[in-house]
């Protein structure tokens, strides 16, 4: 793996509007550098990669199975719900690993399981910048990009479909970044042949003489593909109806197993052996040497500390919750041209439950935060990797 | 993977441009505005979200009307161009939160003739009360200044179906990520 530098496409702006990406500002869309692959990089991630989804699965199934879902954080009146989301195999349309990779050794470091973000950018905005840049000259003929996000994601809809699936409803909070990313998802839904409606999530209804949620037209909620956390929505009013409802949750409710960082722990229980899955303990202080400290739940990098030599810590909106310690792992250090430390974050796409894309961040910090940029990666052509 | 098909995006090319906050859903109709005696006791309602262009303009003698909106706890507020004509760029104003997301109407709409207008209660003799449901925005934005843990969004009427009892998180404003 390799960071490049190379020009920035003279339209690029105008690129990412195409396809509603308006949160670009402030370098978060980096063009200038992307980061290269040689062929058989990308198979071993691949491959590692479908492993370690494998390995989250069987230790979600294992976690409902032997009731550990308090260990993980999430409340005790959602857990038959989430057993019998489980047991009913509700579908997943998909999640992201989040991966440290120095060249050789590859860790998992978490798993977005329910909303992970910067889609469309992995998905279409960097697929677009190949084609763009391959036609300008800037890169060789012959690279790729391993990219099959989209079409994976329209599998599962058209799978979903497939099941009996017919309607869904596309629910978001209130950011244009939230919005655009049901978007795509509901125009994917809708190329695979489903019918579908959208509403904010503060405008979902409850009625307690009804056995679905309600949208705006006072019609039922049989399917609801929201963009936003069950840790957010069991701490809001109508908490309750996520445990009664009989509307079913895309991504289900068996997967705030996969949000809770807490599965860390138990997958290093269920594979203590594994060369990519890192010691990690539901108790602070067991593991001893330098860990890294995490809420159960927490996003953009709030509330992490690296406890050890490359001691650092973010503040945020977590601090309240129970931790997960895992062993750090360092990630690699690359340099802008202006001599700038950059530290990249792998995140491998899953449609399903295969693997499918890459997309990587990479912050100035150790801790990957809301500041990350995203940047483009491309495989290189076999003569020249 | 080299993709041998290009990708087609209708619904989000579609939408690109005018995602800027839009609600899913934009009820014109249930748009009104609230008046006011004076100019100052108007804008000083306002003074929350200053995102919100010309929320003020003059109305019938002696009073005010104060910009278009629609909703509780989460508030779609239109303001005024110079010349009194309804801006379709507006603001949502979260009252728990205390966010404001700028947003876009996608409908030029005159909403002169078909919004109702009410007066800001308390503020001026003879308050009429509106045949709809919509909330007070005056005093959502006065509850948020005063640190108000939370607004629950109105029912229909004749219905028991309550709204608001998702989407509000102390624990993050805008994208949340992940």
């Amino acid at each position: 793996m390799r960071r490049l530098t190379l020009p920035g496409r003279p339209d690029w702006a105008a690129r990412l509007k195409e396809v509603a990406i308006d949160w670009d500002g402030n370098g978060y869309w980096q063009e200038q550098a992307a980061y290269t692959f040689t062929p058989e990089e990308i198979s071993r991630i691949e491959e590692v990669s479908q492993r370690l989804v494998d390995q989250l699965l069987e230790t979600a199934s294992f976690a409902i199975e032997r009731h550990r879902l308090g260990d993980l954080g999430i409340p005790a009146f959602l857990h038959s719900a989430v057993r019998e989301s489980w047991l009913r195999s509700d579908p997943s349309v998909y999640m992201r690993l989040d991966l440290a990779y120095d060249g050789e050794r590859i860790h998992l470091l978490e798993c977005n399981g329910q909303t992970p973000t910067s889609l469309i950018e992995a998905s279409v905005a960097q697929w677009h910048w190949l084609e763009d840049q391959l036609a300008l000259g800037q890169i060789e003929d012959g690279c790729d990009q391993w990219n099959g996000i989209h079409e994976g994601l329209m599998e599962r809809w058209g799978e979903a479909s497939n099941r009996g699936l017919r309607h869904v409803h596309f629910a978001a909070g209130e950011s244009s970044e939230d919005l655009a990313t049901v978007t795509y998802l509901r125009d994917l839904a809708e190329q695979a042949g489903l019918r579908t409606a959208g509403l904010a999530v503060y405008e979902i209804g409850q009625d307690p003489q009804r056995r679905y949620l309600i949208d705006l037209d006072d019609q039922d909620i049989p399917h609801l593909m929201w963009l936003w956390p069950f840790e957010f929505a069991w701490e809001d009013t109508a908490a309750p109806e996520l445990a009664l409802t009989g509307t079913r949750f895309i991504e289900p409710l068996w997967k705030t197993v996969l949000c809770s960082k807490g599965v860390l722990a138990l997958m290093h229980e269920r594979y203590p052996d594994s060369a990519e899955i890192l010691p990690a303990s539901l108790t602070p202080g067991s593991l001893g040497g330098e860990v890294v400290r995490k809420p159960l739940f927490s996003r953009e990098g709030q509330n992490v500390t690296i406890i050890g030599q490359d001691h650092a810590a973010t503040g945020g909106q977590y601090g309240d919750l129970r931790v997960v310690e895992q062993r750090y792992a360092e990630l690699p250090e690359f340099r802008t041209d202006t001599d700038e430390r950059r530290y990249p974050v792998l995140g491998v796409w899953v449609a399903g439950s295969t693997v499918c894309g890459l997309g990587i961040r990479e912050d100035a910090s150790r801790i990957t935060g809301d500041r990350a940029s995203f940047v483009p990666h491309l495989i290189l052509p076999e003569k020249s990797a | 993977m080299k993709r041998t098909r290009s990708l087609h995006l209708t619904l989000l090319a579609t939408a690109a441009g005018s995602l800027v906050a839009c609600s899913p859903r934009t009820p014109v109709s249930d748009y009104q505005r609230l008046s006011y005696t004076s100019y100052a006791q108007c804008m000083n309602e306002y003074r929350l979200i200053p995102e919100l262009e010309r929320p003020c303009v003059p109305g019938d003698p002696g009073y005010y009307y104060g910009p278009y909106y629609y909703g509780t706890g989460t508030v779609h507020y239109l303001g005024y161009s110079p010349s009194g004509v309804i801006l379709t760029r507006g603001v949502v104003y979260n009252t728990v939160q205390r966010t404001r997301i700028l947003y876009q109407e996608p409908k030029a709409v005159t909403l002169t003739k078909s919004a109702p207008t009410r007066q800001a209660s308390g503020t001026t003799p003879g308050t009429t009360e509106a045949s709809h449901t919509g909330g007070n925005a005056a005093s959502h934005v006065a509850a948020a200044a005063a640190g108000a843990a939370a607004a629950t969004v109105a029912s229909r009427a004749g219905s028991s179906t309550t709204r608001g009892g998702f989407g509000r998180s102390s624990r993050s404003s805008g994208s949340f990520g992940g």
